[in-house]
This record gives structure tokens, C-alpha cells and sequence, in this order.
């Protein structure tokens, strides 16, 4: 019996042997000047991350949300966005969307995305007039009133949206249907912000994702194809127009910065990572590899930052903890940041 | 000639085997003469299985199903989905289950579209015996088990020859979280011949509470789509007969399961409305031929197996509004064993073939695979020593219409062992073994949509073990124990990574790992006096398992996921005339979710304990009645083996057992 005695003794120890938990770090409830950084984790891992970077002091505070909240973001929180004074965070697989206070970061409500009992997914957020428009992958496009945090209708749109924008008057919506793989959907409906009623549907190609709208009446949009032959391109819609016209050049994400779009692109087959510079004005490309595809492992995502620097999001093999990597006007890498599991967006504190 | 004298055997011996092994070493480069792997009998110790667990162990621990029950077998580690239904499977030493072949009676158990089987499906009222074999054994066992990495062994009541006319074995068991279970099999034999026919069902409601870490506080839920339906039977005949101085058997084996879950899934925070299905239907027929004298033994098998899968969400975003899924494979396998003994020398020639199929709703074609693995083995047996090589040939044809294929795969695997006998060492025995494999890409790992990867090479494994066994008697107590330090490495492992986003993924052989470890297992049987006896065993295994793969990676050298460095497990039953008492605790170290040994995928370690008592009334010499009740996870822990598939916390059961003989 003593035999076991000392083996469960042995046992216990090891068991009792935990890594010393981080203590947290006192947070002030006014954030500023810094960086919050959103990372979706992995798909069911319930591992979605906030990390503030703290841009006075250089210190980095991992998982501030379930250190401000006492709970986590959960899973796959795809796109964050700031308007009116709260950060709002759409989680895919936890099926809601958080509200934060941007100064004190505490959740002001969650809002579950679960209609008829269903899971709908929610993934990408716009905002215009006092409303937040968030697309589900159920197939809609739901409006939250920015004061009741309430969600006052739901859109019917196309299959699997993902991206959403805001142009003049309208919120146009990339329909990927994504989950209907070999069948996917092709179109970017426009829906009249005031009417809140869909008023016009564009072909862009196969499995629409990333979208942005620039100050020349132009919507680019990122129909991802097939991730094979039927390769990743940027599409631009004229919305005065209606025209539709391929660019045929290679995007996974945009960002806008003085007229300038930025665009990311990974090709996985060659595992290169690019940086592209196109000037809306013009509606030409006046960089078409702006950084070293060296200092990037797995380019998810390009943000600018300040008046002339960029932020390339890192995503590290998609399974290792991801990246900022800042670079100059020159293209020039000047600081890397670990932040979390997949980061694709930030918000940026003055 | 210096050496010549006292040592003169030994050398002699030593000679002898550097002059059979050298041409192996020079031939087994060229071409296609297959030598053989090692397992070694001792003259005095058996050294056939490393580690088994007998009926009235297994009666002991009262496991759901395989699954459970290989956690007790030292350097097993089990991944575990859940209670019971939940998806359980098999990593071995580093080694993933892959690597591992199932033999029930002597019939290979496979699973060709997932690679791996699900050992929650294999239920253990009817098994006499389960054996986990890293080494070849002299046991006439399929060759495509013995390349394999490891294999796992099960005897079941329902293909055994018994002296017994009629037999009859049932038990009914009730748990927590409406779990309801009931088993009959009915043996009749005679001289020449048996036939079986044993059946059982179970359901269970699994909607078990579980804690949720929140933060700094704990939340308490219920599990909810769990339930589970599961009906098995099995019919089972044999015949034997004798020529002169041969003995013959026949065997037949049938076998039907069907299984009707809902799939829970990870535990998705703030979402908790899962509602996949799953059937499972799994069917098969087979043969086993065995042949015996004192010169030479036979063996020869055929099976055709039959499995069905059905997946089902009616919540997916489509546009259908569902995801249906349905999967058939249907398998051919046949195969012969031969061993001849002639002086100190025994040979062994063995070829098996398989064929599978598999048909789907989904658009992946429909992929065949051959598979064929031949081996030869010579084994030399001297009063000291017993020495073997084996040579093993694998070869892997795939196809599919809808698209052209990698080359066919060939591969020749030398295996060595070298064990010392009783004679040398008075109740110690050293051995050492080499072993490498091959293990095909699954049929999902080849085809799954977008993410599949036909140019995907078989992952191959090599290992290295040296080990120790002692046995001591002193009077009433007898005293095993096992020790082994093994290296092993796994190339063109076959992993699953994300694209060109989250939702891309693509199966690759990219991965390379470097495992090394060692475990120690301590067997002791005390038997006071007439009345008390007392059974102990311990075990504890380390390993370290290092992604290798890419040294500017930042894994290079982290522990792979989901591979406790630790495991610890013992069992002590105490008896007293006809009862006992039975406690068993398991020991699961610390584990990574992701490849990257980060806190955030740092999973904490558990430790479970169970504990049960049984009475066994027995009305005549033919039979038996018995109770058995018990706790499991005493302790009422809160524990995941993966990232967010919650186990069940205190649960109690029940089992009411009849025998008759």
C-alpha cells in the first residue's frame, strides 16, 4: 500500500506544480494613446484576444478584455470597429457581438446573435447614422440602434456575407457564399440607408470577401475565388456608374489612408506576402511591393498607421502567436510586436 | 582466441548471430529478400505481450469501452472527446493511433477513411483479454499488425473453443446521466465445435454538468446534445478437427453495430446550440484458418468489412440550410502466417492484401486503395540469447477517377530484436528492438474537399527501445516490473494546417518529430492467506515529443499538441473471500492544444480517481451472480483531455452480472 501512498504523493506534486499565473497588471479605465489589437484565435478554441499596446510605457497587456470583464471574448472575434465612443466586436463563432466602452474597455452589452434559435455567425461592421450594420453569415445584415444597443431589423441579403461598407448613401455587402463551396455567390448588393431595403445587386466575381469604398464614388471589393485557379483579385464598382470593372490585381485585404488604398496579399502556394499601394485617384498602383516579403511570415492583414507608417498583421502559420509588424514611409521594418492568435484588427488610441 | 574458455558459450552464440545477421544487413539494402523483425520468447520468460489486461482486470476498472481502458496501459495516452460516445483514440509513445493496429480474434480492425478507429465504439462485456504488443510476437498475427507501430490485441468470449457445453454470460448496468446498458452472449460447444451469439444496447443521455472556467470564477452547464443509441451483435462458430499429428480450426466472425449520436462538439462559449448527428453502422464478415504441429503453423484469415457514416447539421449556413454527409467504405483484407521451426531456428513467411473502397455524397470520387505488406523473419533461439530480424515490404496503390495520383508506394522495413534469457540473468531479462513503418494517408487526409492533398506520402515512424523486465517471487508476494527507455521519429508527418485563411486548410507532410521517454511498470500480487489477497500495479511514462520540423519555426523543439509529457495510472484491488474492493486513479500531465508551447494553449493537468466494490454470489460451481458498484471521478474534477470537450464529473454506476458455465 505504501507503494501507492508515494506514488499518489508523487502524483500530487506534479499535479500542484502549475505555472505561475501572470498577475494582472493594474489598467488604468482610461485608455489612451496606444494600440488595441483584436486576434480571432482558432476556430473552437474560444480563444479570441484583446491586447493593448501601450504606446507611452511599450508595455504589452495580453487578454485585457478577460482582465477588464472577468470573462472571455470567446470564439473567432473577426472584425472590431469604433464608432460613437464604443468598440464593437463581432464573434463569429460565439454568435454575438460585444459592445465596449472604448475608454474603459468593460463590455456594455452583449449582444447574442441567435435568431429562430440558430446560430447566425455574425462576421463583418459597418456604421453610418447613429447605426452599426453587422453581417451574419445566415444570410443578413442586421442593424443595431447605436443607443438602445438593440437590434431593430434584419436584412435579408445574399449568401455568406462577409464585408460590409458604407458609400454615400449606402451599405453595400460582399455575398460570399463561402459554405456552399464549388457553388459560391458572386454578388455585392447595395442597400439604401435610408429605406434600409436592398436597391441593387453587382456581379464581381466568384466568393466576395473584403470590401471598402474610397472618396471617388468607387467600391473595391475582394472576390476571393476559388483559391486555386480562379485566383484572389480586387474588383472595383463604380456606384455611379454601376459598371463593374476586374482590376486583375492580387488582394486579400484593403485598407484606405489619404486617398491611398493599401492592400495585403498572401499567395499561400509560394508563401509570399505583398504589400501593394494603389492611389484612388489616379485608379492606378503607384507601389506594387511596398515591404520586404522577408519580414512577414504569413501577411494577414496591412493597417495604416500615424500619417505615413503601416502595420502588417502577421498571422504566423495561422497556428502560432501572430504579429504587428510596423514599417516606415520607405517600406522599412522598424518594430514587431507579439500580440495573439491571428490578430486582424486594430484600433489605434491618440 | 584469448577470449576462448570460460565465456566460450556466450561468444560462440555472439558469433553465430553476427554471422546470421550480416547477410541481412548487406541484403536488405539491395532488393526484395525480406528478412524479419524481432520478438523474442525467453526460454524461461515470456516476453510476448508487453503490457495485458485480463477479464478480471478488465471486470475491475468497469470502462465504457476501449477507449477508457487503454488509458491504464503505460505510454497509451488516449484522446478523449467525452464520456461515453465520445470520439476516443490512440496516440502511442509520441506516435499517432495511425500507427496502432486493432486485432479483435485475429481479425485486423480498420478504418480506412479516418485512419484511425474510434475505440468508443468497442464495448468490452464480451473481452477476455486485451494486449498492447510493441514487439512482433510468435502469435500467428496478421503482418499488416505486426509492421504497424504498435498492436493492440482483444480475445473475445465469442471465438474461443470451450470444454464448457453451454455458457452464458449477461449484465445489465445503469449510471448517471441515463446510462442504460445490457449484454447477453450465449457460448454452446462441443468436443469439435462452438457456436456464439452475443448482442447488447446501450443508451445514454450524457447531459452531465460541467464547469466552465469564466474568467475568475466557474459557471456551472449542462452537456446538451449528447445522447447516444448503440445496438451491437455478434455470431461467432468454429470448428476443429485433427490429421495425424495437425491439428485444424476454422472460425467464423460476424459482426453488426450500429450507433446513433448527437455530436456535442467543443463547448463554444456563449453558444451552446450544437446540433449535429452522427450514424455509424459498422458491419463485417470473416475467416480465420489456423493450422498446427510441431514443425509448422498456419494461419490464414479473410474479411470483408462494411462501414457506413452519415453526418448531419441541420444548422449549417448553406444555402441548403444543412450539411449532410454520407460516407461508405467497403473493405476486402485477406492474408496468411506461416512459421516453421527447424532445430534452434524458426522461420516466418507472411503476406497479407487489402482492398478498400469509398463512396460518398460528397464530391471526392471514389478513391480505392491496395495495400499489401509481406514480410519474412528468422528468429534464432539460444540457451542466452534470442536474436530475430525481419524484413517487411509495404506497398500503397491509390486511385481515384476524378484525378491522377502520386506514385505507388514502396517501402522495405528491416526490423532487429535482440532479448536476453532467464539463463543469463536469474529473473532479468534486457531487450532491445528496432522497429520503422509506414502508415498510408487516410482517405479523408488524401480527399477532404478543397483541403485534401493528393500528392500526400505515407508518414513513417521508426523506434528504438531498450528495456528491462524483472520478476521476483518471495513467497506470497510476486513482484513484475517493466522498464524501457525508447527513441522514436516520425517523418512526412501528416498534418492538417490552415491556408490561405482559417477556413482553407491543407493536409501536408510537412512535420517531423523526435520523441524520446521511458516508462517503468510495477505489477505486484500479494496473497496473504486463504482469504485476503491484495493486486497492485503502478505505471508512470514520460515523453518528450519535439516538433523538429522547421527550425525557424516557432515550435522548433516545442512539445506537439495533445501530448502529455507525464501519465501516471495504478490500480489496487484488495479481496476478501468473494469480495473486492477496487481503486484506480489516472495521472494526465500538462498538454499543449496548439504545437506552440504558449500558456494560452496550455491545457492543466488532471488527476482522476475511481473507486468500486463487488460481490460475487455464487449459487453453484456453474453459477455466479454479481454485484458491482462504484464512483468514478471521486474527486468530482473538472477535466478536458482536448481544449473544451468537457469529461463528466462525479458520475456513479451499477452492473448486475450473471454467469453461467
Amino acid at each position: 500500500m505504501n507503494l501507492i501512498k508515494y506514488l499518489f504523493i508523487f502524483l500530487l506534486i506534479f499535479s500542484s506544480c502549475k505555472k505561475d499565473e501572470i498577475e494582472p497588471a493594474v489598467l488604468s479605465d482610461n485608455f489612451s494613446n496606444g494600440i488595441l489589437v483584436l486576434s480571432e484565435g482558432l476556430f473552437q478554441h474560444n480563444n479570441s484576444t484583446l491586447t493593448w499596446i501601450n504606446n507611452e510605457t511599450g508595455e504589452i497587456t495580453y487578454d485585457i478584455f478577460l482582465q477588464k470583464n472577468e470573462r472571455p471574448i470567446g470564439d473567432t472575434g473577426n472584425d472590431m470597429m469604433f464608432y460613437g465612443g464604443k468598440i464593437y466586436i463581432a464573434v463569429t463563432g460565439a454568435s454575438t457581438v460585444e459592445v465596449l466602452d472604448k475608454n474603459t474597455l468593460k463590455s456594455i452589452q452583449q449582444i447574442q446573435f441567435d435568431y429562430n434559435n440558430q446560430s447566425q455567425e455574425p462576421r463583418s461592421i459597418a456604421s453610418a447614422d447613429g447605426k452599426v450594420f453587422v453581417s451574419s453569415f445566415d444570410g443578413y445584415v442586421s442593424v443595431i440602434d447605436t443607443t438602445s444597443l438593440q437590434i431593430t431589423k434584419r436584412i435579408k441579403v445574399g449568401r455568406n456575407p462577409e464585408g460590409v461598407c458604407i458609400s454615400n448613401q449606402s451599405l453595400f455587402v460582399a455575398n460570399s457564399g463561402g459554405l456552399d463551396f464549388q457553388n459560391v455567390d458572386t454578388t455585392v448588393f447595395e442597400i439604401d440607408l435610408n429605406t434600409l431595403e436592398v436597391i441593387d445587386t453587382f456581379v464581381v466575381g466568384d466568393n466576395p470577401g473584403s470590401i471598402i469604398s474610397d472618396n471617388f464614388n468607387n467600391v473595391y471589393v475582394v472576390k476571393r475565388g476559388d483559391y486555386a485557379s480562379n485566383s484572389s483579385e480586387l474588383v472595383r464598382i463604380n456606384t455611379i456608374t454601376k459598371e463593374v470593372t476586374n482590376l486583375g490585381h492580387a488582394a486579400t485585404t484593403m485598407a484606405l489612408r489619404d486617398n491611398q488604398l493599401y492592400i495585403s496579399y498572401f499567395n499561400f502556394n509560394t508563401g509570399t506576402s505583398a504589400v501593394s499601394i494603389f492611389d484612388c485617384f489616379s485608379q492606378s498602383i503607384i507601389n506594387s511591393n511596398f515591404i520586404n516579403n522577408q519580414d512577414i511570415t504569413t501577411l494577414y492583414g496591412v493597417i495604416p498607421y500615424k500619417t505615413d507608417e503601416l502595420i502588417c498583421l502577421d498571422a504566423m502559420s495561422f497556428t502560432n502567436t501572430g504579429y504587428l509588424r510596423f514599417f516606415n514611409q520607405t517600406g522599412t521594418l522598424t518594430n514587431s510586436l507579439k500580440v495573439g492568435l491571428n490578430p486582424n484588427s486594430i484600433i489605434h488610441y491618440e | 582466441m584469448i577470449l576462448l574458455g570460460t565465456n566460450n558459450k556466450v561468444l560462440h552464440v555472439f558469433r553465430t548471430c553476427i554471422l546470421i545477421f550480416v547477410p541481412f544487413l548487406v541484403t536488405s539494402q539491395t532488393d526484395t529478400t525480406v528478412f524479419q523483425e524481432v520478438i523474442i520468447k525467453g526460454r524461461h520468460l515470456k516476453i510476448d505481450q508487453h503490457t495485458t489486461l485480463n477479464e478480471s482486470q478488465i471486470k475491475t476498472l468497469a470502462p465504457n469501452d476501449l477507449g477508457t481502458l487503454l488509458q491504464y496501459i503505460n505510454g497509451v495516452t488516449i484522446k478523449n472527446y467525452g464520456g461515453i460516445g465520445g470520439m476516443k483514440t490512440l496516440s502511442h509513445r509520441g506516435l499517432g493511433g495511425e500507427h496502432t493496429q486493432l486485432i479483435i480474434d485475429g481479425l485486423p480492425v480498420s478504418n480506412p477513411q479516418n485512419g484511425q478507429t474510434n475505440l468508443a465504439n468497442i464495448q468490452l462485456n464480451n473481452v477476455e483479454e486485451v494486449g498492447l504488443s510493441h514487439q512482433t510476437t510468435n502469435q500467428l498475427i496478421p503482418v499488416s499488425a505486426l509492421i504497424k507501430g504498435s498492436s493492440l490485441q482483444l480475445k473475445t468470449f465469442d471465438q474461443q473453443f470451450s470444454r464448457k457445453k453451454f455458457a452464458l454470460k449477461s449484465s445489465i448496468t445503469v449510471g448517471s446521466f441515463g446510462q442504460k446498458e445490457a449484454f447477453v452472449g450465449i457460448k454452446k460447444s462441443n468436443d469439435n465445435a462452438f457456436i456464439s451469439f452475443n448482442g447488447g444496447s446501450r443508451t445514454y443521455e450524457g447531459d452531465y454538468p460541467y464547469k466552465l472556467p469564466f474568467g475568475n470564477q466557474n459557471q456551472e452547464v449542462n452537456r446538451r446534445n449528447n445522447e447516444l443509441e448503440d445496438y451491437h451483435f455478434n455470431i461467432g462458430s468454429g470448428i476443429k478437427w485433427r490429421t495425424h499429428l495437425t491439428s485444424h480450426q476454422l472460425k467464423f466472425s460476424g459482426k453488426r453495430n450500429v450507433i446513433q449520436q448527437e455530436l456535442p462538439g467543443a463547448v463554444i462559449f456563449y453558444n451552446n446550440l450544437a446540433q449535429e448527428t452522427l450514424e455509424t453502422e459498422n458491419t463485417s464478415a470473416g475467416l480465420n484458418y489456423s493450422l498446427i504441429n510441431t514443425k509448422i503453423a498456419f494461419k490464414a484469415f479473410g474479411q470483408y468489412s462494411h462501414r457506413f457514416l452519415h453526418y448531419h447539421d441541420p444548422t449549417y449556413l448553406n444555402s441548403d440550410g444543412f450539411l449532410d454527409n454520407q460516407y461508405t467504405t467497403n473493405s476486402l483484407e485477406g492474408g496468411f502466417h506461416f512459421r516453421y521451426k527447424w532445430k534452434d531456428f524458426i522461420f516466418h513467411l507472411g503476406n497479407d492484401f487489402g482492398y478498400d473502397a469509398l463512396k460518398s455524397s460528397r464530391n471526392l470520387g471514389e478513391p480505392e486503395r491496395q495495400t499489401n505488406t509481406a514480410m519474412m523473419k528468422l528468429k534464432y533461439n539460444t540457451k542466452y540469447f534470442n536474436i530475430e530480424a525481419s524484413g517487411f515490404s509495404q506497398t500503397f496503390i491509390d486511385q481515384n477517377s476524378i484525378q491522377a495520383h502520386r506514385n505507388n508506394y514502396h517501402k522495405f522495413h528491416p526490423q532487429f530484436s535482440f532479448f536476453t534469457s532467464d539463463s543469463l540473468f536469474k529473473g532479468v531479462q534486457f531487450f532491445v528492438w528496432y522497429k520503422p513503418s509506414s502508415r498510408a494517408p487516410s482517405f479523408n487526409e488524401l480527399y477532404f474537399s478543397q483541403v485534401g492533398n493528393k500528392e500526400l506520402v505515407p508518414e513513417e515512424s521508426s523506434q528504438i527501445n531498450l528495456g528491462t523486465r524483472y520478476i521476483k517471487t518471495y513467497r506470497k508476494l510476486e513482484i513484475q516490473i517493466q522498464a524501457n527507455l525508447f527513441k522514436n521519429r516520425v517523418d512526412n508527418k501528416i498534418i492538417a494546417l490552415p491556408t490561405q485563411n482559417l477556413f482553407v486548410w491543407s493536409i501536408q507532410n510537412i512535420g517531423k518529430v523526435d520523441i524520446q521517454g521511458g516508462d517503468i511498470h510495477i505489477n505486484a500480487k500479494y496473497k496473504l492467506n486463504r482469504n485476503w489477497r491484495l493486486n497492485m500495479q503502478a505505471g508512470i511514462s514520460y515523453q518528450e515529443a519535439l516538433d523538429i520540423s522547421d527550425s525557424q519555426s516557432p515550435t522548433y523543439r516545442n512539445q506537439i499538441a495533445y501530448t502529455p509529457s507525464i501519465t501516471g495510472n495504478a490500480m489496487a484491488s484488495l479481496f476478501y473471500k468473494k469480495t473486492g474492493l477496487h481503486f484506480t486513479t489516472l495521472y494526465i500531465g500538462e498538454r499543449y492544444s496548439l504545437n506552440e508551447n504558449t500558456i494560452g494553449n496550455l491545457l492543466e493537468p488532471y488527476f482522476i480517481m475511481d473507486l468500486s466494490a463487488n460481490y460475487a454470489f455464487e449459487f453453484s460451481k456453474k453459477q455466479k451472480l454479481t454485484l458491482h458498484t462504484g464512483v468514478k471521478n471521486l474527486g468530482d474534477t473538472s477535466y478536458n483531455f482536448i481544449k473544451h470537450f468537457v469529461m463528466p464529473g462525479r458520475n456513479y454506476f451499477i452492473k448486475l452480472s450473471y454467469e453461467f458455465n
